[in-house]
């Protein structure tokens, strides 16, 4: 899978400039020597209790809800309406924020949007921003190689071994990975100030993520009743939601589907998952070209987030948009003589 | 930390590094990370200040094991959060 014309990590990944300061840049044997990964126990057991709790806080929403539903009351549409705004919003907040904007810089935004959305990002219960983006570029740059924080595919041949490698790319990794090194992955978000403003106060998003959704289920409904649907649905169900919608991503995303361009990886296009993936589904488009603000290469493959970029581009909000041109998505082609 | 800070810190080279030179390589790594230039990193600042967080803190600690070529206490950039409060209790 090797092929010359792939872009480095450093391409894909690094917002352009930022490796080597024109200023004054020292010579590469002096340079503070970095480790991709961070060898501490204790880190790593605080990163993997941490999603350990946001995953049984999801789900024992989850329960509660489906209880309360049978017991109590079926559930109320405001409820089901708060699930939908907030899953959209921190839907955004994870993939044109932490996934397109801050690991791959694919458009610029001002200030106020960018810290929006870091902080709806936040909201996810998926790590701050620093931690996420230094783990996804990780999987960029080893994508299904030893290294990678959630291949499916290094688990061996045969049907059991696939099972185990979905299962580890689907849930098992949240447990297992390395802890990237930030200074070495995402040293522009650490020098970038109002980023690291919202990444300090990480558990106040996720409280807050949690207290809107209560507030506005009071709002609607009048009812104490009504905050405790908002905080389930609005909250926890929908973080558990986008959690596997993400694990959908690390998992079925590099197993079933197409491959419809060259990539480094075993990454897949999967139709079934735009919608609920808010467009995160053309996975084998993106890792083709990771620095696309859209994954959309067809007019029907639908990507809601590349969508919202678009608009927001139309409106002038964001610009720098990054598009994948007629000639790379020629030359990329896995299987030219099928278009 | 109680065991390993008596130990002077050898550097990889096999030189032993003083509080200046572990000073120095902070300076240059948080210079590196960030795009500054080494003389405006200000050695009584906190890490967090500086703008790394505490997961780079940590991962910095790390490289400077690395580099000292000695465990270094998985807290100590908790308990010493400045380059110069660093330095200074990895030689004490
Ligand atoms: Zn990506
Ligand atoms: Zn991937």
């Amino acid at each position: 899978m090797q092929d010359a014309e792939t872009l480095t990590p450093a391409e894909a990944l690094r917002a352009p400039g930022i490796e080597t300061p024109a200023s004054a840049p020292p010579a590469e044997a002096e340079r503070p020597k970095m480790k991709r990964t961070v060898e501490n126990r204790q880190l790593k057991r605080i990163q993997h209790i941490h999603t350990v709790v946001m995953t049984v806080a999801g789900l024992g929403g989850l329960i509660s809800a489906i209880c309360l539903h049978f017991l109590v009351q079926p559930v109320s549409a405001a409820a089901l309406g708060i699930f939908g705004l907030f899953f959209f919003s921190v839907g955004m907040g994870l993939t044109i924020g932490y996934h397109r904007h801050f690991t791959h810089r694919s458009y610029k935004a001002p200030t106020a949007l960018r810290v929006l959305l870091g902080i709806l990002g936040s909201m996810a219960g998926q790590g701050p921003i620093v931690f996420w983006t230094a783990l996804h570029r990780m999987h960029h740059e080893m994508a299904d190689k030893p290294g990678d924080p959630h291949s499916p595919n290094l688990h061996g041949e045969g049907l059991v071994n696939k099972v185990r490698g979905i299962w580890h790319a689907y849930i098992g990794w949240t447990v297992q990975h390395e802890v990237p090194n930030a200074n070495f992955y995402s040293r522009d978000l650490l020098a970038d100030a109002p980023i690291m403003w919202v990444n300090k106060r990480y558990y106040l998003w996720i409280a807050l993520g949690l207290a809107l959704p209560a507030l506005l289920g009071l709002a609607l409904t009048g009812t104490a009743y009504g905050a405790l649907e908002g905080l389930l649905w609005g909250g926890l169900i929908r973080m558990f939601a986008l959690h596997n919608v993400i694990w959908w991503i690390t998992s079925f995303a590099h197993v079933f589907g197409s491959r419809d361009y060259q990539s480094r990886d075993l990454s897949t296009n999967n139709f079934w998952l735009a919608l609920p993936t808010l467009g995160e589904s053309w996975h084998n488009n993106h890792h083709a070209f990771p620095r696309a603000a859209i994954l959309s290469l067809h007019w029907w493959q639908i990507d809601i987030s590349g969508g919202v970029v678009a608009i927001l581009e139309k409106l002038g909000i964001v610009s720098e948009v990054c598009r994948v041109s007629a000639e790379d998505k020629q030359k990329r082609q896995a299987n030219p003589s099928r278009h | 930390m109680s065991d390993t800070s008596v130990l002077s810190p050898v550097a990889k080279t096999g030189t032993v590094a003083n509080e200046d030179q572990i000073i120095d390589w902070l300076r240059q790594y948080i210079g590196d990370v960030l795009a500054l230039p080494e003389d405006e990193i200000d050695i009584d600042a906190s890490f967090q200040q500086l703008g790394l967080d505490s997961s780079a803190a940590v991962g910095m600690t790390g490289d400077l094991a690395d580099w000292l070529g000695r465990d270094i206490d998985a807290a100590a950039a908790y308990d010493h959060p400045t380059i110069r409060g660093l330095a200074k209790a990895l030689v004490s």
